[in-house]
């Protein structure tokens, strides 16, 4: 028996490498070796036309430490994050706790909710940007219909809400992910939680922070992280819709990073951008991973 | 008293509801107005169905091309990526290889890296390499950035089909090749629909990866073909509506004959970087 484990054994091990053989390759030129590069090149000034890069240790860190556009962009990606966490938890728990029983209309609202999410980030972009236009768009004419003139806005060119506008719409296609996250999370609380409560004296309000609350625990540190690891990377909806802004209103990391490289022909900088993005992001991710072993 | 109660529960249902189908029919109807109808009645139903937008967002926007570009490098990548993907789990879960933990290991790390902190290094080496503007540069880019997420569902899977049936099949004189073509991957049906709809939905809206591999008009993909409107027709937002109901269809009635596929598809891939 030992003689054909070992037979065995030899032919699998010979063959099995060809499978990986495509796969690795692949993997290693197409995607090991950018993130590499990148790295290595936050080292380096370039400015995309001299032949040879030349080695400044550093200084692109150093230089990002003393830019305020820099700042401005974290400030900006942060204050993006916050929005997109708060509210995509918020009502996606809310909304989930109203429909994770199931039924047909439940299911209704449930596939209507995630529809947002097949929708290209470019269509997205393009929609909103529409509803936001000052003149034409279909929110301040909303307004204007329902007799709160006041309250209308150059919603993507106010320095103050610009942001926050765009962090709404990551919102809006993001909240279906945290109803089906919540929902799945709510289907595994045993009902007899639930009645063992009741018999206790405990009424609804009770019963959700003192059973389903305690009981999502895992499942919302999850939204939490996912939503926050989406915030950090924002890219999409803020390129479509302002590009960053003129002044740098809506910049946020990952389009001042692409400016830096595209715009302006700071390569050794835009990496050095590159791989603090990716620092906060593992971070994020390392934190998470810590977090739900304790849970477990 | 029961209904009277789920009255406050229907109103916070409907009205976000609202918010997800406003946005839609606005663009529906709109897609379907002149310019100034639109200015005048954004809310309204157009007058007349009239077909030009569509007319001139396919054809003279040139959405004709771009949907095929589409067609070919979504096509091409998910059927590489299935391949590659599968054989890669098959090899490091079903046989015991040295450093089969450490490849692992090194294909999922990448799940939580963003595509943004490479891609301008990528764009960089495309050139290098004659492979930018080039639908088959954006399709090896694909792979290479799905491979993760992928493998990760393949071999979660593949973990647990027990051994035994292997077993039985080696000491029938199975190939690793067959064990792979005959044994495990018609076990597989579930990763491989899930693999293939969270990559369709992933790379059929992507903007990012051919936002820096292709300046080529006659090589661009949908959605920046869609974002070329935004300058061409600055003041021509219903051609830009025919443009995204264009692009957005062919998804949005897959996931509505397919939700239940859609929804476990693309939530098991929120978890991606």
């Amino acid at each position: 028996m030992e003689e054909m484990d070992k037979r065995i054994n030899k032919r699998r091990f010979n063959t099995t490498y060809l499978f990986l053989i495509a796969p690795l390759a692949i993997y290693t030129v197409f995607f090991v070796m950018p993130n590499v590069n990148s790295l290595i090149f936050s080292f380096y000034k370039w400015d995309g036309i001299a032949p040879a890069k030349v080695f400044v240790g550093f200084d692109n860190y150093i230089k990002m430490a003393n830019d305020p556009v820099f700042w401005k962009a974290i400030l900006n990606t942060v204050k993006y994050t916050v929005t997109l966490v708060v509210f995509q938890t918020l009502i996606g728990l809310l909304l989930a706790v109203l429909i994770f029983k199931t039924s047909k209309i439940h299911n209704f609202f449930r596939t209507l909710y995630f529809l947002p999410s097949v929708l290209s980030a470019v269509t997205v972009g393009l929609i909103w940007g529409f509803i936001y236009d000052p003149n034409m768009g279909a929110l301040n004419k909303f307004l204007e219909a329902i007799g709160l003139e006041n309250l209308t806005h150059s919603w993507l060119s106010d320095e103050k809400i610009v942001i926050y506008a765009l962090a709404f719409v990551h919102v809006w296609v993001g909240v279906g992910q945290s109803v089906v996250l919540f929902v799945a999370g709510l289907q595994n609380i045993p009902y007899e939680l639930y009645e063992s409560a009741r018999i206790d004296g405990a009424g609804p309000w009770k019963q959700f922070t003192r059973v389903t609350m305690p009981m999502l625990r895992s499942t919302t540190l999850i939204v939490l992280v996912l939503t926050t690891i989406g915030g950090f990377k924002c890219f999409d909806y803020v390129f479509v819709m302002t590009g960053g802004g003129a002044t740098h209103s809506s910049e946020v990391l990952s389009t001042f990073l692409y400016k830096e490289a595209y715009a302006y022909s700071e390569f050794g900088y835009s990496a050095a951008i590159s791989v603090t993005l990716l620092i906060i992001v593992s971070i994020i991710t390392v934190v998470q991973m810590r977090l739900l072993r304790k849970k477990t | 008293m029961n209904k009277v109660k789920k009255i406050p529960k229907y109103m916070v249902l409907s009205l976000f509801a609202i918010l997800i189908i406003f946005p839609i029919y606005m663009v529906i109807i709109g897609s379907f107005k002149t310019e100034k109808e639109l200015y005048n009645n954004v809310f309204g139903l157009p007058s007349m169905l009239n077909m030009d937008n569509y007319r001139e967002a396919f054809f003279g926007g040139g959405l004709n091309k771009y949907f095929v570009n589409s067609i070919v490098v979504t096509g091409v990548s998910i059927v590489m990526i299935l391949l590659l993907a599968s054989m890669a789990a098959f090899a490091l879960t079903r046989s015991r290889i040295k450093g089969s933990k450490m490849i692992y290991l090194l294909f999922i790390i990448g799940i939580a890296i963003p595509p943004q902190v490479a891609i301008i290094q990528l764009a960089l080496q495309m050139t290098n390499m004659h492979l930018n503007n080039s639908l088959l540069g954006l399709i090896f880019t694909y792979v290479a950035y799905e491979l993760p997420f992928s493998i990760f569902i393949f071999y979660g899977f593949m973990q647990e089909i027990p051994h035994e049936i292997q077993e039985a099949a080696m000491i029938d004189g199975c190939s690793n090749f067959q064990m792979y073509r005959r044994v495990i991957m018609p076990l597989s049906k579930g990763p491989v629909a899930t693999v293939m709809i969270f990559n369709l939905v992933a790379i059929w809206n992507d903007m990012i990866f051919p936002l820096v591999l292709i300046s080529d008009d006659a090589l661009k993909t949908l959605p920046i073909g869609l974002l070329r409107f935004k300058g061409m027709y600055i003041s021509k937002n219903t051609v830009m509506f025919a443009g995204v109901i264009i692009i957005s269809i062919p998804l949005v009635v897959l996931y509505l004959c397919l939700q239940k596929q859609f929804i476990r598809g693309i939530s098991q891939g929120a978890v991606k970087g």
